[in-house]
């Protein structure tokens, strides 16, 4: 069937952009955000010229038909646990290279050749059966209830939470890399743009205690379009636009809170606009949402020097991965635009020379169930996310691929193929932010759980996913 | 009672739309109290209005195509579809929005708040079928005023819901296959539409075990007992508006079988029937006996899927988290961000353990008139306060100044609105909608331990987008997109026209706002702080602001031009806070 896309539609319906931006008129008003206490235990972070692009593929990647198995018995237990889910052997691309401890060779889904091609050239890996934990447990621990569990297994809204927390003993609004963003940007002056960058919006992972993060989208930051040509009359409404942000509402949190952000982001615009304008880019990206978000996501990351950040962080959301009905045709769809996405960013990152300083990362809410509902599959825990860079072990598969059998046989089956995890999202962050700059002796200020999965005293990395 | 007419815009920012200066004084002249119950007596004027609306919309549609392209436009081999688009609903949301009669005021405010509690969205495979989700708006509407139980009923039998969490098609389980029921419904009707993920008091607040710790109000268990609920259910019959070799006439009005062999990619949107419930094939419903929530739901077995449903929904509107829990969503609807512990005890308790909406509504607009609807904090004289949503600014303002045009066709596409506001009414991301209820930004408003769900929309992106928009429309009088017109790129001969400067070039659909008033005022001088109270009166409920001097000053060079000092004052409350943020 033959229909526009979604995005072709939005294009002819943008808006007329009426040229040039507003000329602003001497120094940005100033305001900060009040201080709302000290943060007890100190993040010591090294600053350095690095970028994490987090990008969570929302609603539940049904990641064991991204990253499957091939050895004969290995495959054979998939097919029966995946019932009419199952991926034909035949279709998936194999990871060449490479086989796990128990020798086992896997392949990926046939919508993702650039994640082959990044895998071949070592340039990215995946983590198996990875997933928001507060201790290691078993599955007769999980069902007798004696050890510590995430708070709302199986929920979106909670494990969507955890991963971008990974406190899943807790329900926070602030994330690691708002945490990270609260040591490094504790004095940010206001016109300072903030170094935790969303392109989805309000989000929970650059939340910090004491920072937030700046929305941007997929063409850049958003400023104030008064006019062709600044006037007279665009000059006053202008005058008059930032006297109306410097009153004061000092009892009145809703109002305040209010202008401040519209404040604060008046004030950044211009210095990200002209930060970031005189990039250019010749690697092609496709006309979807992800690959447009992150050519401007490699934009930001080429004038770190110009936006005063050396460190950054970009949160991305690809949104539509509930894929509780239409899986196969679905999930084939998305794997394809984010495979090429990444493929493009990757290529755009070498061709702007800072692809060493740069690690991109996808995450979910979970992994969905093995087992069938007919047409899809339900919410998991466990699932397979992946891991791209220069800096990194590509190649690889770290932690441990879980068997896909069923029920007694599968030591991690809590019911219905809903897989235990045998990697926390503490080990994954922990090597990411300790690559960032986070000193190795301060992780657990940022991953209180980490000491339970890993001796944080011990010379050796959590996986080994970062070079050395 | 009368009010003043401070007390009655600034109620009717809660129970309305937006209301124009009419309404305003209408109220302060009856009562507030009075014109309420004046709204919630009257019945709903059309049971399938924006069906109805949205399917005369998309066949206007496509009788320009076919105008244009012949017959072979909308049927045949080597066109393309010309479905019923999301436009076309949207276009008559909007249509009904901008021109509903005063008596149903209330009753498209309570839907559209409804819509972000019940959410489907067209952000999803829905966005084929607009007479589809019209017909879904259709129940918010209709059971505004009557009871919560019917409409989770309707709303869960009904097939857009049946696409959107995926119960439509859903088989009971064969184990021998490793197949289970489809879990998605079943979550979200409790999680989302019910009683929520924790035991409630009947204030709201969390009940807590002897730890201190929050009680989870159900567990996978349940879910998976749920689950085998919703299962049998299929469209009514097969749909397709586009007739071709592939697809005859005669397959419109088939039954939707699960074992008729045709492919089950054709048992959903756009390929069947969206406009009646989902009916029901026993044999692929699960008729063993189910229990579930510590036995507060039995179900006996052998029963039809129907007879479940109905007792299943019953039962999670009776258990006592529902009330609260629905209240507060309602609550931070329409009034208030942080209700007091009271006002939700009060209002859940109108609601009771059928849902009475009626009652709900009622007490939700009354209780503010008599006590304190938020804790107090700061400013002692403010009530409640919430951030108006972008979309619920854009209505107001709208409604307010009565747009209009010499068409009469308020076509909005929308396309506009939601990519700078990033919101359009049943275009959620997801089913959590567009804000969550818990969330709160950064700085005072989460060091006080306040909530601010509107708040997650308004980012460094959102907030200047905004005022851009504010500018576009007051300065450049370049209102909402509206589009009656096909597209005129020959490639496109199935939607309408989305570009902008094209559009605007059409006069007699061009959306204009009415200033009569507020010029004649702008034209002396010497009434130019009466024009600022007067414009502050209708879009904040009060006057005297204290930014009136920045106002004034906004103006001053220009203040022998009247629309030039219109359009400014109307500019400045707009983007200003006093105006986003509605209190009471």
């Amino acid at each position: 069937m033959k229909t526009m896309t979604r995005r072709d539609f939005l294009k002819n319906a943008a808006l007329a952009t009426a040229g040039t931006g507003l000329v602003l008129n001497g120094a940005a008003p100033a305001f900060a955000l009040p201080q709302t206490g000290a943060n007890k235990q100190k993040l010591r972070i090294q600053p350095q010229n690095k970028a994490l692009v987090f990008i969570m593929l929302d609603g539940g990647n049904d990641s064991f038909n991204m990253l499957v198995p091939t050895s004969e018995q290995s495959y054979r237990a998939y097919q029966n646990s995946r019932s009419n889910l199952a991926l034909p052997k035949r279709q998936l691309l194999p990871l060449d290279g490479f086989q796990d401890r128990h020798g086992q060779r896997f392949g990926i889904h046939a919508a993702m050749p650039e994640v082959q091609r990044l895998f071949a050239e070592e340039k990215l890996s995946f983590i198996a059966n990875i997933g928001p934990m507060i201790e290691p447990l078993t599955r007769e621990q999980f069902h007798n209830n004696s050890v510590a569990l995430p708070l709302g297994l199986l929920s979106h809204a909670d494990q969507f939470k955890h991963w971008q927390t990974s406190r899943p003993g807790q329900r926070l609004n602030q994330g690691w890399f708002g945490r990270m963003a609260d040591a490094l940007q504790a004095d940010k002056p206001v016109e300072q743009i903030a170094m935790n960058i969303s392109l989805a919006g309000s989000n929970i992972l650059q939340n910090g205690l004491h920072t937030q993060h700046y929305t941007i989208n997929a063409e850049g930051s958003v400023g104030l379009i008064i006019n062709e040509d600044p006037s007279p009359l665009n000059q006053t409404i202008f005058n008059s636009f930032e006297s109306l942000l410097q009153h004061p509402y000092p009892d009145d949190p809703f109002k305040d809170s209010y202008l401040a952000m519209t404040r604060e982001a008046q004030a950044q615009h211009e210095a990200f606009r002209k930060a970031t304008a005189k990039v250019a880019i010749k690697t092609r990206f496709a006309d979807t949402e992800p690959a447009q978000q992150l050519r401007m996501v490699a934009a930001s990351i080429a004038s770190a020097g110009r936006l005063n950040l050396p460190q950054q962080t970009f949160f991305l959301r690809y949104i539509g991965w509930d894929h509780h009905d239409e899986l196969l045709n679905n999930q084939q769809r998305m794997l394809r635009v984010l495979s090429e996405a990444l493929g493009q960013f990757q290529n755009a990152l070498e061709e702007l020379d800072v692809a060493d300083r740069v690690i991109t990362f996808t995450g979910s809410d979970f992994g969905r169930t093995l087992t069938s509902n007919g047409n899809g599959t339900d919410h998991g825990w466990g699932g397979n996310t992946l891991v791209m860079g220069e800096s990194i072990q590509g190649g690889k598969i770290f932690g441990d691929y879980p068997e896909l059998t069923l029920g007694k046989d599968n030591p991690l089956d809590a019911g219905d193929g809903v897989l235990i995890p045998t990697t926390a999202t503490d080990q994954l962050y922990a090597e990411l932010a300790h690559w960032f700059g986070v000193a190795r002796k301060d992780l657990p200020v940022l991953l209180p759980n980490l000491p339970n999965f890993h001796n944080v005293g011990s010379s050796q990395a959590p996986l080994g996913l970062v070079q050395t | 009672m009368n009010a003043t007419h401070q007390d009655a815009s600034r109620f009717l920012m809660q129970a309305t739309l937006g209301a124009d200066q009419e309404t305003i004084d209408k109220v302060a002249a009856q009562g507030r109290e009075a014109w309420l119950e004046q709204q919630l007596a009257t019945p709903a004027d059309d049971n399938g209005l924006f069906q109805r609306n949205t399917r005369a919309i998309w066949q206007n549609f496509r009788r320009q195509f076919i105008g244009a392209y012949g017959e072979a436009a909308i049927n045949g081999d080597g066109n393309d579809p010309a479905l019923p688009y999301k436009w076309y609903f949207r276009m008559a949301w909007w249509q009904q929005t901008l021109s509903h009669a005063a008596d149903h005021q209330l009753r498209h405010r309570v839907a559209q708040a409804l819509s972000e509690i019940l959410v489907i969205s067209d952000n999803s495979a829905l966005e084929l079928d607009a007479v589809g989700m019209a017909g879904f708006y259709d129940l918010l509407y209709r059971h505004a005023f009557g009871n919560y139980t019917d409409l989770l009923y309707d709303v869960s039998l009904h097939p857009c819901m049946g696409v959107y969490l995926s119960h439509m098609n859903n088989r009971k389980a064969e184990p021998a296959r490793h197949i289970h029921p489809d879990e998605n419904y079943a979550r979200e009707i409790m999680q989302l539409f019910t009683i929520g993920l924790f035991e409630l008091n009947p204030d709201g607040s969390r009940k807590q075990d002897a730890a201190g710790r929050d009680i989870p109000s159900y567990d996978n268990q349940d879910i998976k007992q749920l689950a085998r609920v919703f299962t049998g259910l299929k469209a009514h019959s097969y749909r397709y508006e586009w007739l071709t070799s592939f697809w005859s006439e005669d397959y419109n009005g088939y039954p939707v079988e699960f074992d008729d062999e045709v492919e089950k990619t054709y048992k959903t949107v756009p390929f069947v029937d969206m406009s009646h419930p989902m009916e029901v094939d026993e044999n692929y419903h699960d008729r063993g006996a189910k229990r579930l929530l510590k036995g507060h739901i039995k179900l006996p077995g052998k029963q039809s899927a129907q007879t479940e449903i109905r007792t299943v929904v019953e039962r999670l509107v009776a258990h006592p988290n529902t009330a609260p829990f629905i209240a507060r969503k309602l609550i931070q609807q329409m009034v208030t961000s942080n209700p007091t512990p009271d006002y939700v005890r009060t209002v859940a308790k109108a609601f009771g353990s059928r849902g009475d909406l009626k009652a709900t509504v009622r007490e939700i607009l009354h209780y503010p008139l008599k006590r304190p609807a938020s804790i107090p904090r700061g400013d002692a004289r403010v009530q409640s306060q919430k951030l108006k949503s972008p979309l619920l600014r854009v209505t107001q303002l709208l409604r307010t100044f009565r747009a209009d045009n010499a068409s009469g066709r308020y076509w909005l596409t929308g396309e506009d609105l939601q990519e700078m506001l990033t919101q359009h009414p049943v275009s959620s991301p997801t089913v959590f909608n567009f804000y969550k209820p818990d969330f709160s930004p950064h700085g005072p408003l989460d060091t006080q331990g306040l909530v601010a769900p509107e708040f997650e929309l308004h980012t460094s992106a959102t907030s200047i987008a905004y005022v851009n928009l504010m500018y576009y429309w007051f300065f450049g009088e370049h209102y909402p997109q509206v589009s009656t017109q096909i597209s005129r790129d020959r490639q496109i001969k199935n939607a309408p026209e989305f570009d902008d400067d094209f559009l605007h070039t059409r006069k007699r659909d061009h959306l204009r706002l009415d200033f009569s008033r507020e010029l004649a005022i702008a034209a002396d001088p010497s009434r130019h702080n009466e024009l600022i109270d007067h414009v502050s009166l209708k879009l904040t409920g009060k006057t005297n602001l204290p930014i009136a001097p920045a106002i004034r000053k906004a103006f001053q060079a220009y203040r022998d031009q009247p629309s030039w000092v219109v359009q400014t004052v109307v500019f400045m409350i707009a983007i200003s806070p006093e105006f986003t943020v509605l209190e009471a």
